[in-house]
């Protein structure tokens, strides 16, 4: 059990490490961050019902 | 997050270090109160769809939806990026020169991808009262690559739109096919009108239009595939449609299609003549498929080997050419492990043609395979050892062939073991036909000399 609790746990991690940070705030936000760093803001629409 | 475009794109490590370095991330879920709004500030309709602002909050470019595989994607960021084609570019394109209409009709495509008919439909009128005998430029379509002039494009493009909405009204596409018979567009204008009869249920109008647009295009898959679809659908007539299936699996035969064979099986079924809809889409016609599929990855996975390019690609469809065919014969397997040795994993080249396969009794193998086997490793210098093992099995088989002891002799030369290299060449000599003495007694007197010069 505990075996599994750990494989699981470093999958989880795993997964986390893999996953993209998309910015907590507001647009105008991600847009002033953007523009200090000199990238782009990717805003991406979705529908999460 | 469109789930699919998360799990593909955005969770694939691969693309990590491309998005950290050009990109701020953010998530606009229309169904919570911020996205919407967002959403509403830029008038975004459809979802997925990818928005890119600069540093000053304006837009740069976008697209709508998502089309697998991850690198479709990735290709549209690197190309916004690079300020190709980008909305941006082409508002600046058009503030130097209003009257650029390639320009123009870039941003009226813009437009229309991001369902602002009334912007797009500005751009089109523009283009057609700038250029209305279409010289000022060509538009290629990255889906079918049909190219014709911006101002055809812009006037079926007008055609279209106007005839959506909850009334539709086709008569400005019929006019565009009248006004236009030998635009290369033409087609796409009947297809267009097919998709729309194709929804309605069958009738004197439906059916004069599919008898119209197969008189149109007898010879053509796309259009006969529309033609059967809808007689499928409506069940029947099924002669007709045992004609039309007749029709498009000559025209296809060269390459058959599994979509186009579902639909000619579909006809089959309908005139009650399951064998035949077996015959074109059954067990064999999809393991035929599926074998196809796997040395079609394979070749492609040795042209980019050859060329040092894409051999991330290459190797991932080596691999997957591998997993369809587990079952094929030394030299599919050989042909796997000559791409991996090229890519320089001589370990996973081991993995699939090594001395495992060599030694798995699982597989069938006669004395042939067996020295090709040792032939191959041979001539890579590698895994000289199994070479040496295999062709001493190829010889226990057939002790008399000639060409086997000049295996031998050459991975004991490979070995650098002259001594047995020359005693196997010799027995080669000794067993070889008349015709074939000379070439091996050459041989030979080189491996000697060779001998001598070391000594």
């Amino acid at each position: 059990m505990k075996k599994i609790f750990a494989v699981s746990l470093l999958l989880v991690l795993a997964s986390a490490a893999r996953a993209q940070t998309w910015f907590k705030g507001s647009l105008d936000l991600a847009v002033a961050k953007a523009k200090s760093e000199n990238k782009l803001v990717l805003v991406e629409f979705y529908s999460g019902g | 997050m469109c789930r699919l475009l998360g799990q593909q794109y955005f969770s694939n490590a691969r693309f990590q270090p491309f998005l950290d370095k050009n990109f701020v991330l953010f998530q606009a879920d229309n169904g919570e109160s911020m996205g919407a709004e967002i959403s509403k500030r830029f008038a975004v309709s459809g979802t997925p769809t990818t928005l890119v602002l600069g540093g000053d909050g304006a837009e740069v470019d976008w697209f709508v939806g998502y089309r697998p595989p991850a690198g479709n994607y990735q290709a549209q960021l690197e190309r916004i990026l690079k300020g190709q084609n980008t909305f941006k570019a082409l508002e600046s394109a058009l503030a130097v020169d209003p009257k650029n209409v390639g320009a123009i009709f870039g941003l009226a495509r813009k437009w229309s991808e991001r369902h602002d008919v009334a912007k797009a439909q500005e751009k089109y009128k523009e283009i057609m009262a700038l250029d209305p005998d279409g010289k000022a430029g060509f538009y290629t379509d990255g889906n079918d690559f049909v190219t014709a002039p911006y101002a055809e494009y812009a006037k079926l493009d007008l055609a279209i739109s106007n005839s959506l909405g909850p009334k539709p009204d086709l008569m400005p596409i019929r006019t565009f096919i009248a006004e236009n018979p030998q635009s290369h567009l033409v087609k796409k204008a009947f297809l267009f009108l097919a998709s729309y009869y194709g929804e309605q249920p069958p009738g004197r109008e439906a059916d004069k239009f599919f008898a119209e647009l197969e008189a149109r295009f007898p010879s053509d898959p796309e259009v006969l595939v529309s033609c059967l679809t809808r007689i499928v659908r409506g069940k029947g007539p099924a002669d007709k449609a045992v004609e039309l299936a007749g029709r498009l699996r000559a025209l296809t035969a060269f390459s058959p299609d599994p979509d186009i064979n579902l639909v000619i099986a579909q006809a089959y079924e309908l005139s009650g003549d399951k064998a035949k809809a077996a015959d074109a889409y059954g067990e064999i016609f999809m393991e035929t498929k599926v074998q196809n599929l796997a040395y079609g990855l394979l070749s492609y996975a040795k042209y980019w080997v050859d060329r040092k390019e894409h051999l991330e690609s290459a190797l991932a469809m080596a691999e997957a050419a591998l997993k369809l065919q587990t079952n094929e014969g030394p030299s599919f397997f050989r042909s796997i492990a000559g791409v991996y040795l090229k890519a320089g994993n001589e370990s996973k080249a081991l993995d699939v043609y090594g001395p495992a396969w060599l030694e798995n009794k699982a597989v069938a193998k006669n004395d042939q395979e067996i020295n090709s086997y040792a032939s191959f490793w041979m001539r890579q210098g590698k895994n000289l050892d199994s070479a040496l093992a295999a062709v001493r099995k190829a010889l226990e088989i057939r002790p008399e062939a000639y060409y086997y002891w000049s295996s031998l002799s050459d991975v004991y030369a490979r070995m650098n073991n002259k001594a047995e290299a020359i005693k196997a060449a010799e027995k080669a000599i000794e067993l070889a036909p008349a015709t074939e003495k000379a070439a091996l007694q050459k041989k030979l007197d080189g491996l000697k000399d060779s001998a001598a010069e070391k000594n």
